[in-house]
């Protein structure tokens, strides 16, 4: 092959693979923030997602439904390498790290403020172990059902239910918050059970 | 129903799963029950932010970043830090690479925590030999210490052949300049190791000093006379 040839090769599967990707990419993000909550986390996240298609461009175009295909590769890709980074903060949580964290004393006025309720979410979500993060993210915050996740992380309902559950409890207790007040309380029960 | 039965529902009556029965059976503990009621009310609330978690925009540029660096990291595969490895061990330095996820998976005192060998000459000059620790994120509270084999010396040291500290270790490359002189002729080691929460890495320097040959008949003239 000539070198001319060569570098035309290269440009069609670079413009082949932008048509592919381009769409996708803001999506890719988005799931990829949900799993690691850090902006430059997910943007490294779908980096490296895009530099390991590159080269496989044939193979992508010939995949049906690209999106969730792209998503699992994404979250195998998570749990891989970012799985072994949240091991260095010993995040996995105990139950002693959840009764202490839930007894910790708090002031009256940082319990009604919503925006250190959040903080202490984020924080609390970010001790939780990959797989439980993954679907508390994915199904409470990004409104996935179980039934697409199941596709997307391969795993069964069954087994992603009880991650959901464990996850929620774990949330439960390391956030020692007090409820909402009456009207939001009405509120959010009705917009869970309608 | 007990509050037993009422936690093992609780999520599926969050997310609106409960056939009719033990929903009015849930419904009716919870009037009576505030430990119940007040879990439930906190298990909404966390559910009712996580709904309205933002996700923020990705940086200015970012699709178009992303989709020229993947083409172009791809195009060169080979990383350059391995260039630049390669040349430091020619210059005579020893440069360790280490992740921090190797570092924290690591377990203390196994065959893989041994592996990092490398080996450097030295001699009646001080040496700077350069530890580089790459490390992908912040850690804090990191144990290190050095233990040098007894022909060899930690210049500003005198007779110690170990030290230790505690130290942090930056996002990016962490560089440990160690001036190492060599006290006797032959094989030497210096032992690097890494702790944090339980977990060790260990890096090994094989030294080797040889006296030249020039040195060593001035010696003995010396003696001899």
């Amino acid at each position: 092959m000539s070198v001319i040839n060569i570098f035309r090769a290269k440009s069609k599967s670079k413009d082949r693979f932008e048509l592919l990707m381009r769409p996708c990419v803001e999506g890719l993000y988005r799931f990829a923030y949900r799993l690691t909550q850090s902006q430059n986390d997910a943007e490294e996240l779908v980096q490296q997602l895009l530099t390991k298609l590159y080269p496989k461009i044939d193979q992508l175009e010939s995949i049906e439904k690209l999106q969730p295909w792209l998503s699992r590769a994404l979250y195998n890709l998570f749990v891989d390498g970012f799985r072994k980074k949240q091991v260095e903060a010993a995040i996995f949580v105990t139950e002693d790290v959840c009764n202490e964290t839930a007894s910790s004393s708090m002031t009256p006025s940082m319990h009604t403020d919503n925006e250190q309720i959040k903080q202490q979410l984020l924080s609390a979500i970010e001790r939780l172990n990959p797989d439980q993060r993954a679907v508390v993210m994915l199904h409470d915050a990004e409104g996935y059902t179980l039934s697409e996740l199941e596709n997307i992380l391969q795993t069964p309902i069954g087994t992603l239910k009880s991650r959901l559950n464990r996850a929620r409890t774990h949330l439960q207790k390391l956030l020692p918050m007090e409820p909402f007040d009456e009207e939001q309380r009405v509120k959010g029960k009705k917009e869970i059970t309608s | 129903m007990n509050c037993e039965q009422v936690n093992n529902l609780l999520q599926d009556y969050i997310d609106g799963d409960l056939p009719e029965a033990q929903l009015k059976a849930l419904t009716e503990h919870h009037q009576i029950c505030s430990t119940c009621e007040s879990n439930y009310r906190k298990a909404v609330q966390i559910r009712t932010l996580l709904q309205t978690m933002p996700v923020p925009p990705a940086s200015e540029g970012f699709v178009d970043r992303v989709l020229n660096k993947a083409q172009h990291s791809s195009d060169n595969q080979k990383p350059v830090i391995y260039k630049a490895f390669a040349g430091a061990i020619a210059a005579g330095f020893a440069i360790w690479f280490i992740t921090a996820s190797t570092l924290l998976t690591t377990p203390v005192n196994t065959q893989n925590s041994t592996n990092d060998i490398y080996k450097v000459m030295v001699s009646n000059e001080i040496k700077t030999i350069k530890v580089a620790i790459e490390s992908k994120y912040k850690l804090s509270n990191v144990q290190m210490s050095i233990e040098l084999s007894p022909n060899l010396e930690l210049a500003g040291f005198g007779s110690r052949t170990s030290i230790n500290w505690n130290t942090q270790l930056k996002k990016g490359i962490n560089l440990i300049q160690l001036p190492i002189l060599g006290l006797a002729a032959g094989d030497g080691e210096i032992i690097t190791r890494i702790q944090m929460n339980g977990k060790e890495k260990i890096m090994h320097i094989r030294t080797n000093y040889q006296i030249p040959d020039n040195v060593w008949h001035l010696t003995n003239t010396n003696i001899n006379t």
